[in-house]
């Protein structure tokens, strides 16, 4: 799963939200690392869509303005805990091997 | 706020959008724009217009990361990269064998976009090994640019028969421009992190193009090849590609990798044994024409037999 997948679907694993909200959201998560900009976020809501990791949960004009609020399906949420189980397993390793390494003394100059 | 009430750059960005799209999306695309730029300074808006104009040209040529042609292109991408990189790195090691120094032997204004062709090439094909896409993307953006300057060159100082200077320029650059196209239309989100076998393709693609385009004198004028087998090294690949309609992407995606170099060599060759160019319009329209009425039959029925249009 690509960063700014598993980010978009990070960002609706707690409650829906609107495509602003996901904009700022993913920022957060990401700490301001990563600023999804407007079509990128479309082209990326459209394709998990079509995958059926999200739905529309609902549309509405708020204040005059259209806004839609997107969340994710039960398929999404298997994807994002499977994603998660991965990275949990692969972070464990590495500290578990960072724990264990022994250090290798530096020699400088040895052959000076 | 909706799509009446924004600006003209929105909703010129909007406009590249299908129209069925912009209708159902476009208020809500408008909104989150103006929330996002609300406090933006000018250079940021523009990189926002442009994001959100460059998505509905990609739904507008059907090449998202969901759509056939976006998919299609993602499978390229590894194999188009490593034939540019490749055949750049063959021209530029067989240029410094031949002449022992790194020039391209066409005088001195060509040397830079000869060499910015060749050496983005080159990068952009690493790039696209190391998993770099954007990278890879802009790097082959800078040698097809390279290329249509060199083709511009090639035209502007032939005051007699333009269009042979063109297609003999277009043996060498067209390759490159097509290639860079095609790894262009490859959506972003869709492309992959590299694993063993797309570094394997693009490696491979890499070796096996500059092999197969130096094997023989093809780049030359005085390269003789029965107008028939020139004909079948566009008419195969057209038709591989073609397959695509039909699901057979595997098939589809050889074809379209080696397309571009196959037209290249052969437009010239073809245009210059037949004697003109309205002489290769009988094999042009018969090709139009298959190619047509395969692209119609695949919209009738998908690869499933489901309909699709």
């Amino acid at each position: 799963m690509q960063e700014p997948t598993l980010l978009l679907l990070t960002a609706l694993a707690d409650a829906p939200r609107h495509g602003y909200a996901l904009i700022q959201e993913i920022a957060a998560i990401s700490d301001g690392r990563v600023k999804m900009r407007t079509g990128t976020l479309y082209g990326a809501l459209d394709r998990l869509l079509t995958q059926g990791l999200i739905e529309v949960a609902a549309e509405e004009v708020v204040d005059g303005r259209a806004r839609r609020t997107y969340a994710l399906t039960d398929t999404g949420r298997g994807a994002l805990a499977t994603e998660a189980e991965r990275l949990r397993t692969v972070a464990a390793e590495a500290e578990r091997r960072l724990s264990v390494a022994v250090a290798v003394p530096r020699v400088r100059g040895a052959f000076a | 706020m909706s799509m009446a009430d924004s600006t003209v750059a929105v909703r010129t960005a909007l406009a590249f959008y299908p129209g069925r799209y912009r209708r159902e999306r476009g208020d809500e695309l408008a909104v989150v724009f103006a929330d996002t730029t609300a406090e933006a300074g000018v250079a940021a808006k523009v990189r926002e217009l442009l994001d959100l104009g460059a998505y509905g040209l990609r739904m507008r040529t059907g090449l998202t990361s969901t759509s056939r042609g976006g998919r299609l292109a993602v499978l390229a991408a590894p194999l188009v990269a490593g034939a540019a990189g490749g055949l750049a790195a063959g021209q530029a090691l067989l240029n410094y064998l031949e002449s022992g120094m790194p020039i391209g032997g066409w005088g001195l204004l060509h040397l830079l976009p000869y060499w910015a062709l060749l050496g983005a090439a080159m990068l952009s094909a690493v790039a696209a090994l190391l998993g770099r896409w954007t990278a890879a993307k802009l790097l082959a953006g800078v040698s097809a640019l390279a290329a249509g300057v060199d083709l511009v060159w090639s035209v502007s100082g032939a005051v007699v028969q333009p269009l042979w200077y063109l297609l003999e320029a277009f043996q060498w650059d067209g390759p490159f421009v097509l290639w860079a196209l095609l790894l262009l239309a490859a959506p972003k989100d869709a492309l992959p992190v590299p694993t063993w076998r797309e570094r394997g393709l693009l490696l491979a693609a890499a070796v096996l193009t500059p092999v197969a385009a130096f094997a023989d004198n093809v780049y030359t004028s005085w390269y003789e090849l029965d107008t028939q087998w020139r004909a079948l090294m566009i008419v195969v690949p057209l038709l591989m590609a073609l397959t695509a309609v039909r699901g057979w992407y595997q098939v589809s995606v050889l074809g379209l990798a080696v397309l571009p170099w196959a037209l290249g060599v052969n437009l010239h060759g073809l245009w210059q044994q037949e004697g003109g160019a309205w002489k290769l319009l009988p094999m042009a329209v018969a090709t139009v024409s298959v190619a047509i009425a395969l692209a119609l039959v695949g919209r009738r029925k998908g690869p499933d037999g489901r309909q699709l249009a």
